[in-house]
């Protein structure tokens, strides 16, 4: 199942992508409008040629070295998306020192000294860094008076 | 200004105390990350580009390079001593470097990479300064359909030459040029595929997407994986790291053949570091007294790989800052990083902004120097990172993702960009696509869409235009040649 997936689902997305250039040129000036166009044909082309090779079974995804966990891949990628919406509303300070280390703990990193120390070391390196070194700004948020 | 004023105002520029400070930082960072194996020189340039926004270009351009260099030096850290290259471009490194470490010269092997890869990186350095400026010119010959094939041949390089399926390939070129039309249109003004959204406006911002591609994709890679660390042992060694002139005048001549064998190959769009240490360490191996020693242990073989390898990284720059036509992947991520500071590959490069890419050329030379040093002291410490816990680099790496996408336009908006292509770049990986032919079709996508259409209007909708010089049917046909010629080989070497 998980290979039918991983062979299809791509080609369901190319040709979903080409239908939103394809149709979503109301306002377009026919001159703006050839150069996508043109160039969801060649998509459409080549994801035709693509889909065709699949049924021959004439393509072979990548075999990957290394051995995954489906449970760790989908830690990491809730934690970073919990993370991305979370920085607007705590900074990045707040948000970076509780993704860091939970995100270490629940893939499995045992020495919890070692994460609480590498996760305030590396976000006060980046806040220096960025806001005195280089000037440049961070998303920040006000708790109890203090920037954050 | 003549040259000579020119070239002496970048020295001082280069050696002033910011730019060696960067590039020192740029040193240890591109050396740790080239020793971790699976962090590759072009995701260190990636993840590092938003840090060089605010700097003076020459300066963030001195500290990209300076990443670039060491972590192709640094993959040699890892060869030697865990038997496993820390970048693909040091898989050759491992045959023999390994074999040394083994054999208790472990030192010797690190001493004798870092000093063929200061070799290595100089000629390729003079060659990049010498070659470069008056290659640039020859742009001035090129019209908008030159301009526009120049684009394509750019994109088809990557697409020809990357990993796997043609096309796959090609459709991650094509999406990626289809994704740069999003935005105003420069020529009619037309807000396309923008969702009314203002964060859109100026298109998909390319450091987000290009972060998001290579690093942060790299973050669900390691997050998932169930080692827990990268390696388990290291080889340790006892005897001196420290280059021996007895080593250096044995063996001065491979080191400058296969400097030179590396800066050529890295010339030649796409060719690639793996193809230049295999060239060199091939002729290393048939004029060498010894080519039984090869695989056993031979230090020939160690100089030839990381001389050659070193010596691609300022040769992949000599069509990228001349034509726009990226070396390699790495280079191609360069792109971005000259981009964000408005520069422009091209003669005005050598011409309006000579300070900064004269600085930028004398910045190489002494990113070589400082690679040397830091790589002389250091190697046998850095090599301790490849026994950091994947679970605790993972959220570290995201840490700098997002500080690093938000850090341009001070958009947040820019970092659910990168969020979302870290994902559309894990599920690439996963499904065999090419990220790097996707970034380049989002960078030169603007170029090639623009001089398509002046083309077009100075042509009033006359086709034939396309073809009517003789530089831009050489292209074409270099078009087709770089597209088919790969496949063909891949197919010819399948059928044997």
């Amino acid at each position: 199942m998980t290979k039918y997936l991983d062979e299809y689902l791509p080609i369901a997305f190319l040709y979903a992508l080409s239908a939103y250039f394809w149709w979503d040129v109301e306002d377009f000036t026919a001159d703006s409008l050839m150069y996508p166009r043109a160039l969801v044909g060649v998509l459409l082309v080549l994801t035709t040629l693509l889909l065709v090779f699949t049924l021959m079974k004439k393509m072979r995804l990548p075999q990957s070295k290394d051995e995954n966990s489906p449970f760790k891949f989908c830690v990491v990628l809730a934690a970073s998306i919990v993370y991305v919406f979370a920085v607007p509303f705590l900074g990045f300070a707040v948000s970076s020192l509780l993704y860091a280390p939970a995100t270490a703990l629940l893939l499995g990193y045992k020495r919890k000294g070692m994460v609480f120390f590498v996760s305030i070391l590396t976000v006060v390196l980046i806040y220096i860094g960025f806001r005195t070194v280089l000037k440049v700004p961070l998303p920040t948020v006000t708790l109890l008076g203090m920037t954050l | 200004m003549d040259f000579s004023s020119v070239f002496l105002n970048a020295a001082l520029a280069a050696v002033s105390p910011a730019n060696l400070l960067f590039c020192f930082l740029g040193t240890i960072v591109g050396i740790v990350i080239g020793a971790l194996p699976g962090f590759t020189s072009t995701m260190g340039v990636a993840l590092f580009i938003p840090f060089t926004y605010s700097m003076h270009p020459a300066t963030g351009l001195i500290f990209l390079v300076s990443i670039y260099c060491s972590s192709t030096y640094g993959g040699s850290i890892s060869a030697i001593l865990i038997n496993t290259p820390g970048t693909p471009s040091a898989v050759i490194t491992t045959i023999d470097g390994y074999e040394m470490t083994k054999n208790g010269e472990g030192g010797r092997a690190l001493a004798m990479a870092v000093f063929s890869s200061l070799v290595g990186g100089i000629v390729s350095a003079l060659a990049l300064l010498l070659i470069a400026p008056p290659l640039a010119r020859l742009v001035l010959l090129f019209g908008p359909v030159e301009i526009f094939y120049l684009a394509l041949f750019g994109l088809s390089v990557i697409v020809g030459f990357s990993k796997g399926s043609l096309i796959k390939g090609l459709i991650s070129g094509v999406a990626g040029l289809l994704l740069a039309t999003v935005g105003v249109d420069g020529i009619s003004g037309v807000y396309r595929y923008t969702f009314d959204n203002v964060s859109l406006f100026e298109g998909i911002p390319i450091v987000p997407m290009v972060i998001g591609l290579f690093s942060t994709c790299q973050v669900f890679v390691l997050g998932e994986q169930k080692r827990t660390t990268i390696v388990h042992d290291i080889a340790t060694f006892s005897d001196s790291s420290v280059p021996r002139m007895s080593d250096i005048k044995a063996h001065w001549f491979n080191m400058l053949r296969s400097s030179v064998i590396g800066t050529i190959v890295g010339i030649i769009p796409a060719a690639g570091m793996s193809i230049a240490c295999a060239i060199a360490y091939n002729e290393a191996k048939r004029v060498s007294k010894h080519p039984e020693k090869f695989g056993n242990g031979s230090v020939e073989g160690v100089i030839a790989s990381e001389a050659a390898n070193n010596g691609v990284t300022g040769g992949s720059l000599v069509p990228l800052l001349t034509l726009g036509v990226p070396g390699n992947t790495v280079s191609a991520i360069f792109l971005g990083g000259l981009l964000i500071h408005g520069l422009r590959p091209g003669l005005q490069l050598f011409t309006k902004y000579a300070d900064v890419s004269y600085t930028l050329l004398v910045g190489l030379f002494i990113a070589n120097v400082m690679m040397f040093v830091v790589g002389l002291f250091a190697a046998k410490q850095v090599v301790k990172v490849t026994k950091a816990s994947t679970d605790l680099l993972a959220p570290i790496i995201m840490l700098l993702c997002v500080v690093g996408s938000y850090a341009i336009r001070n958009n947040l908006f820019d970092v659910g960009v990168m969020l979302v292509f870290g994902i559309v770049g894990y599920l690439m990986k996963r499904w065999g696509y090419s990220t790097p032919s996707m970034i380049l079709g989002l960078i030169l996508g603007p170029m090639a869409e623009g001089e398509f259409r002046r083309a077009l209007m100075l042509s009033r909708g006359n086709w034939s235009y396309f073809c009517s010089r003789p530089v831009s049917i050489i292209l074409l046909v270099l078009i087709v040649i770089t597209l088919v010629g790969p496949a063909l080989r891949n197919r010819r070497i399948m059928s044997k």
